[in-house]
C-alpha cells in the first residue's frame, strides 16, 4: 500500500515538475507547482513527517501560491521571453547532462547498502519535536533564517520602489494630484462634448 | 522543560553587531530623510568598526564552539571577519559619490552589513545547516546588491543571472549534504568525519554526496567548469560590489570548501583530490585564455579572477600547513588587489559618467595620463595579479607554487606559471591602453564625485598590496595562525 501511494505521488511530483517548466502559460505553471507541492506533501507524510507535510500545504500551497497567482494576475500572462539566442546543441547538451546526473543518482541509490537503520521515536516529526530541535540543535540556523526573511523584505522595498520617482515631498505630491485632477476634468469635458456631438449625429 | 543551548555571546558578537547595525540603520534612516548618505556612512562604518573590533579582540583566543556546536570561532573565522569588514568599509567609501547611494544608501549599506554577517557565519560553520543558512544570507543579499543599479539593464541582468545560477549551486550543495546525511546520519562535519572513518568510504552514497557538495562549492568559488556566471555578474554589477565579490566571496567560499573537505571529508581525499587537480588546471588555463580575448576591462578582470580561483585550489590540493597558509595569504592579498583594481575602474566610470561609462580597453586609452595616481596604482594592481615582485600577489603565488613543488605537485606549479605568462598578455594590454602616447592629452580631468574617497580606497589597497609584497612576514604569520585550524583538525 505504502509503495503504491509512493509511486503515485512520485509520478505526480515528476509530472507536475515537468509541467511547471514546460508550460507556456504562467497560470498553468503555477497550478502545476501547486500540484507538485501537494505531491511532495504526500511523500513527506509517507516519511512520518506530518508537521512538515501540513506546513507545506498551508504555507506553500496556501499562502505562497496565492501570492504567486496574485503576481501573475497583476503582471498579466505576458512577459514570457522567447528562446532568445539559444542554440539547439545547447539544449541537447543540457538534456544529456541532466540525463547523466539522473542515471548516476539512480544507480548510486539503487546500489547503495543502507545498513544503519535509525529507529524513529514516537513523537518524531511532531510539531513539538520540530519546535524543540529549532530552539536547541538548530538555534543558530533558526535565528539566521529570520534575518534572511527580513533581508528579503528589504530587497522587495528596493525593487518595488524602482520605477517611480523616489520620496516626493508633500508639496510635490499635492501638485501632482492637482495636475492629474485637472487632466481628468479636461478628459471628462471632452467626453461630454464627444457624446453631445454623437447624439447630434454630426459627421466624424 | 527544554534546555536551550548555551550561547557564547562574545564569540558571536561580530555577527550580532552587524545584524543589529543593519536593523538600526534602516529604522533610523526611515525617520531621517535627506540624510540618507551621511547616516549610511556613519552608522555603516561604525557597525563595521564595532564588528571588526570584536573580532580583533578575540584574535588568538582558543577556539570556541557555541550554539549547540553549530558555530566555531577560531582564528580562521576571525581573519575572515576582519578581512570582510575591512573590504565592506572600502565598499562604503567607494559608494560615496554614487547617485544610487544618495537615494538608497541605507538599504545598500544594510544589505552590505548582512552580507558580512552571512560571511562570518559561513566561515565559522561546523555543520551543513549553518553553512547553508549563512550562504543563503550572504548570497541573497549579494544578488540584490548586484542588481542595485536599477537604471542599468546590465546590473539587473547580473543580479538575475546570479540569482538563478547561484540558486542552482546552492541546490546542488544541499542535495549533496542530504546524501551525506543519509550515509552518516549527521550534518555536523565532525560527526560525518567520525562516521566515515568508522564505516570506510566505499559507500556509493558517500561518493555521490561528496561529488555534489564539491560541485556546489566549486560553483560558489567560481572555478571552471562552474564559472559561467562570473563574467556576466562581475561585469554588470556595480563596480564596488564587483570588487567586494572578487575578494570576499572567494575567500569565504574557499574557507567553507577547506573546512568541509578537511574537517568532514578527509577520508575521501582520494576522491576529491583528483577532481580539484583537474578543476585547478582547467581553471588556471581556461580563465586566463578567456581573459585574453576580452575588450571590456571589468570582464577581463572577472575572467582573470576565475583563473585566480585555480591558484587557490592548489593550496587545498597540497593540503599541508604550508599549502593552507599560502591559500589564506593568497586569497587575502588577492581580495585587496581586486578591490583596488575595481576602485580604479570605478573612478574611471565616474569620470566617464556623461558618456557611456563602460571601461573598455579603447575607452581607457591614455586615461592614465589624466589620472596619474590611479593609473600608476592600476599598474601595480595588475602586476600583483600577474604575480610580480614586490607585490603581495608575488608572495602568494610563490608560496602556493613552492609548496606544490615540494609536495610532489610540480606540474601544478608549471601550469600556474603558464597561466601567469598568459595573464601577462592581457594585463599588459590594459597598461598599454592606459598609457597610449598617441592619444595623450594635457587636459586634466575635473574632480569626479567622490574622488577623495575613491583615492583613499586606492591608497589603502596599494598600501596592503605593497606591504604584503615587501614585508610579508606579519601577514604570513597571521595567515599561518589562522590556517593552522584547518591543518590541526586533520
Amino acid at each position: 500500500m505504502d509503495l503504491v501511494v509512493f509511486f503515485l505521488a512520485a509520478l505526480a511530483a515528476i509530472a507536475t515538475a515537468v509541467a511547471v517548466v514546460a508550460q507556456k502559460n504562467p497560470f498553468v505553471s503555477a497550478l502545476a507547482l501547486l500540484g507538485n507541492l501537494v505531491a511532495l506533501a504526500v511523500l513527506m507524510l509517507l516519511l512520518e513527517a506530518q508537521f512538515v507535510a501540513v506546513a507545506q500545504i498551508i504555507v506553500y500551497a496556501g499562502a505562497v501560491m496565492v501570492m504567486f497567482l496574485f503576481v501573475i494576475a497583476y503582471v498579466g500572462p505576458r512577459g514570457e521571453v522567447g528562446p532568445g539566442e539559444r542554440k539547439p546543441w545547447q539544449i541537447w547538451l543540457a538534456i544529456l547532462a541532466a540525463a547523466l546526473i539522473a542515471i548516476e543518482v539512480v544507480a548510486v541509490v539503487y546500489g547503495a547498502t543502507f545498513s544503519d537503520w535509525a529507529e524513529i521515536s514516537g513523537d518524531y516529526g511532531s510539531p513539538a519535536a520540530i519546535g524543540k530541535s529549532l530552539v536547541t540543535n538548530y538555534l543558530l540556523a533558526f535565528e539566521i533564517v529570520s534575518v534572511v526573511l527580513f533581508m528579503g523584505a528589504v530587497a522587495g522595498v528596493i525593487f518595488g520602489s524602482g520605477g517611480r520617482p523616489l520620496r516626493l515631498s508633500n508639496d510635490e505630491v499635492l501638485a501632482k494630484e492637482a495636475a492629474s485632477a485637472e487632466q481628468r476634468r479636461r478628459e471628462d469635458s471632452r467626453a461630454v462634448l464627444d457624446a453631445a456631438r454623437d447624439s447630434m449625429g454630426g459627421d466624424r | 522543560m527544554i534546555q536551550a543551548p548555551s550561547v557564547d555571546w562574545f564569540a558571536i558578537a561580530p555577527e550580532v553587531a552587524l545584524i543589529v547595525g543593519a536593523f538600526t540603520l534602516l529604522i533610523v534612516a526611515a525617520f531621517a530623510k535627506g540624510h540618507e548618505r551621511g547616516l549610511s556612512i556613519v552608522l555603516g562604518g561604525a557597525t563595521l568598526l564595532v564588528s571588526g573590533a570584536f573580532a580583533v579582540a578575540a584574535w588568538g583566543d582558543a577556539p570556541v564552539l557555541t550554539m549547540a556546536d553549530a558555530f566555531r570561532v577560531d582564528d580562521l573565522t576571525e581573519l575572515v571577519r576582519i578581512t570582510v569588514a575591512l573590504l565592506a568599509a572600502l565598499v562604503i567609501l567607494l559608494s560615496v559619490g554614487w547617485p544610487r547611494f544618495r537615494e538608497h544608501g541605507s538599504e545598500f549599506t544594510a544589505l552590505l552589513l548582512l552580507v558580512c554577517a552571512g560571511m562570518g557565519i559561513v566561515a565559522g560553520s561546523t555543520s551543513f545547516v549553518t553553512l547553508f543558512v549563512g550562504l543563503e544570507l550572504f548570497s541573497l543579499s549579494l544578488y540584490v546588491l548586484c542588481a542595485f543599479d536599477g537604471k542599468s539593464r546590465a546590473s539587473l541582468e547580473a543580479g538575475f543571472k546570479y540569482l538563478v545560477l547561484g540558486t542552482i549551486g546552492s541546490i546542488v550543495l544541499v542535495y549533496g549534504a542530504a546524501f551525506l546525511y543519509g550515509a552518516t546520519g549527521s550534518f555536523m562535519y565532525d560527526d560525518i568525519a567520525t562516521s566515515l572513518a568508522k564505516s570506510g568510504s566505499g559507500d556509493s552514497i558517500v561518493v555521490l554526496g561528496t561529488a555534489l557538495v564539491l560541485v556546489g562549492l566549486l560553483f560558489k568559488v567560481g572555478a571552471m567548469p562552474f564559472h559561467m556566471w562570473v563574467p556576466d555578474v562581475y561585469q554588470g554589477a556595480p563596480t564596488q560590489v564587483t570588487g567586494f565579490m572578487a575578494g570576499a566571496t572567494k575567500l569565504v567560499a574557499f574557507v567553507a570548501l577547506a573546512r568541509i573537505l578537511l574537517d568532514a571529508l578527509p577520508s575521501q581525499e582520494h576522491l576529491w583530490s583528483p577532481v580539484l587537480i583537474i578543476a585547478a588546471i582547467v581553471t588556471i588555463i581556461g580563465g586566463n585564455i578567456a581573459a585574453l580575448i576580452q575588450t571590456n576591462v571589468k570582464r577581463m578582470i572577472a575572467w582573470s579572477s576565475v583563473g585566480a580561483a585555480g591558484y587557490a585550489l592548489i593550496g587545498i590540493i597540497v593540503n599541508g600547513e604550508q599549502g593552507l597558509r599560502g591559500l589564506v595569504f593568497y586569497l587575502g592579498a588577492y581580495a585587496f588587489t581586486a578591490m583596488g583594481a575595481f576602485a580604479v575602474i570605478a573612478l574611471f566610470e565616474r569620470d566617464q559618467a556623461r558618456e557611456n561609462g563602460h571601461a573598455t580597453l579603447d575607452g581607457m586609452r591614455a586615461w592614465g595620463f589624466s589620472r596619474p595616481f590611479a593609473g600608476m596604482a592600476m599598474v601595480v594592481f595588475l602586476l600583483a595579479f600577474a604575480g610580480f615582485p614586490p607585490t603581495a600577489g608575488f608572495i602568494g603565488k610563490f608560496i602556493v607554487s613552492g609548496t606544490a613543488v615540494t609536495n610532489g605537485y610540480a606540474y601544478l606549479a608549471i601550469i600556474g606559471a603558464i597561466g601567469s605568462v598568459i595573464g601577462l598578455g592581457y594585463y599588459l594590454r590594459i597598461i598599454l591602453s592606459l598609457y597610449d602616447r598617441s592619444r595623450k592629452t594635457d587636459v586634466g580631468l575635473p574632480a569626479a564625485p567622490g574622488l577623495g574617497a575613491i583615492s583613499l580606497v586606492i591608497l589603502l589597497c596599494l598600501a596592503v598590496v605593497l606591504f604584503g609584497g615587501i614585508l610579508p612576514g606579519v601577514l604570513l604569520d597571521w595567515s599561518g595562525q589562522a590556517s593552522a585550524f584547518l591543518a590541526i583538525s586533520r
